[in-house]
């Protein structure tokens, strides 16, 4: 084959072939590489350093490690323009000292992955986003559904309870002279009809709460009030007590009697983790439109499985537990427009991070009904 | 001196039955009915000075049996028991003329007392009236 016939070959192909000899200056280009590269005449390119063409590319002890194939390298063009290039590297037959590189434009290649890696990125986000909202709405519709039959439930067994307690409220009056074990069974009676009565009412208002009597209070005096109240079973456990209050004073817009309960209810679940002592740390701050109140405790914690019922109705992990402490103080939390979250790992602890916002409820809120 | 007749309507008839016990006990006089249809009855054939009626009842609910009444009696005083105080159904149930809402939650011993309270406060304005 002549000189012009090799040539003619090595022009006809498509991906670009430059030869750098030992001094690492170009040698030999084909007509792709013009192309590629921007240059319109061999002469242009010829004896120019390589360092002109590749970027951060070294020669040094290359020759040992040829033949490589699909090395990624960036090419520089005439006008110092990066260009991604998928090469293969070999040395060249009768001509050691030559290096030949043989490569392809893989640009549209480059910016095809990134594009896809960012809507990967994108989608796992949405996913996420997506489970979310549907462990949310799988929690609203539960909560929503409770309330529905909570109520015809409550009502249904209000009346015959209703009428045992005007019975027995006549029995007591017609032998109120009764002395001795009679009256205290009477009194069992009344003590476990109200009982009973507790419990449809918590049923009713972790469901459907009641309406919100808004008031502004500061939260931190609420919080210290239901520590107040649970003193003696804290001292009683040895548990201790860590108040991380924020400097600046949080008042906000909520139902006192109702957060109180929801706390209340955070803070006993708490105490009943530290059957053993520990720690009960509560953090305050604000965190843009919400003020954020974290009641931390260094317990048993809340196995993996039972996370995600942990806020559902007469879900309990206690052998004498209702299950209604958690459902109640969601339905309080969603109710004044916050939010409330449990991150917790088994023996080292639990974390309920509640989030309320700042200007208080909303009307829409409000009007849940 | 004459003791009021108070209708009370009610569809659970131990409630009734125990209910008028209690409101006999105040001092007054009961005539029981244990629905919409039998309370009509009574209004029409009988001197009646109180209404105290339930809210939610079967076939007729206590609204509808108050708008009813109405149509015979315009003053007779009403007082209804509601389940729901904070509800939006008893919201514009005012304009029939509805004297007091008895909340029914818990067991009873607030509502007596509201509904002792209630029926006195009624008696009052009657005797007034007079």
């Amino acid at each position: 084959m002549g000189f012009d016939e090799e040539k003619n070959i090595l022009d006809s192909i498509v991906d670009s072939v430059i030869v750098i000899d030992k001094e690492g200056k170009v040698r030999e280009v084909n007509q792709a590489t013009l192309n590629l590269l921007g240059y319109k005449r061999k002469e242009e390119i010829i004896m120019l350093p390589f360092e002109k063409i590749y970027k951060n590319f070294s020669t040094a002890g290359l020759k040992d490690k040829l033949p490589l194939a699909e090395q990624e390298l960036m090419y520089l063009n005439k006008d110092g323009k990066e260009i991604p290039v998928s090469v293969n590297i070999t040395t060249r037959i009768s001509y050691p000292d030559d290096v030949i590189f043989m490569g392809r434009d893989i640009s549209k290649i480059k910016n095809l992955i990134n594009e896809l890696t960012k809507s990967q990125g994108e989608l796992k986000t949405s996913y996420e986003q997506l489970r979310f909202s549907k462990d949310d709405l799988v929690r609203s519709e539960k909560l929503a559904f409770t309330g529905r039959i909570a109520a015809s439930i409550a009502h249904e067994i209000r009346n015959p309870l209703t009428n045992v307690f005007i019975s027995i409220q006549r029995f007591n009056k017609c032998h109120y002279a009764l002395k001795g074990g009679c009256s205290t069974h009477i009194e069992i009676v009344k003590r476990n009809i109200e009982r009973i009565n507790c419990l449809i009412t918590e049923l009713l208002n972790c469901a459907r709460p009641a309406k919100l009597n808004l008031g502004h209070y500061d939260i931190h005096e609420v919080l210290k009030d239901v520590l107040e109240s649970s003193k003696a079973q804290i001292n009683l456990q040895k548990i201790k007590v860590t108040k991380n209050f924020t400097a600046k004073l949080p008042v906000l817009k909520i139902d006192k009697e109702q957060i109180e309960r929801a706390f209340s209810n955070l803070i006993t679940n708490a105490i009943e983790a530290l059957s053993r002592g520990g720690n009960l740390t509560i953090i305050t701050g604000f965190n843009g439109n919400f003020f954020l109140i974290k009641v931390q405790d260094t317990g048993k914690g809340i196995p993996e499985k039972d996370i995600i019922n942990i806020f559902d109705p007469f879900f309990s992990t206690k052998p004498k537990g209702v299950g209604l402490g958690l459902s109640t103080c969601y339905g309080i939390i969603v109710s004044h427009g916050g939010t409330i979250e449990v991150e917790s790992k088994p023996k080292i602890g639990t974390t309920f991070t509640v989030s309320l916002p700042i200007e208080g409820a909303t009307e829409r809120e409000r009007e849940r009904e | 001196m004459n003791s009021l007749k108070i209708l009370i309507v009610d569809d659970d008839k131990e409630f009734l039955a125990l209910l008028s016990k209690n409101i006999e006990s105040w001092g007054y006089k009961t005539i029981l009915a244990s629905g919409g249809k039998e309370a009509l009855e009574t209004i029409k054939n009988k001197n009646v000075d109180i209404v105290v009626l339930d809210y939610l009842m079967p076939e007729m609910d206590g609204v509808e049996t108050l708008v009813k009444i109405r149509r015979i009696d315009k003053k007779v005083p009403a007082i209804m028991f509601t389940s729901y105080p904070d509800s939006r159904s008893i919201k514009g149930t005012e304009k029939h003329g509805i004297f007091a809402y008895i909340p029914k939650v818990g067991v009873f011993t607030d509502a007596e007392s509201s509904l002792k309270a209630a029926i006195a406060m009624a008696e009052k304005i009657l005797l007034k009236a007079v």
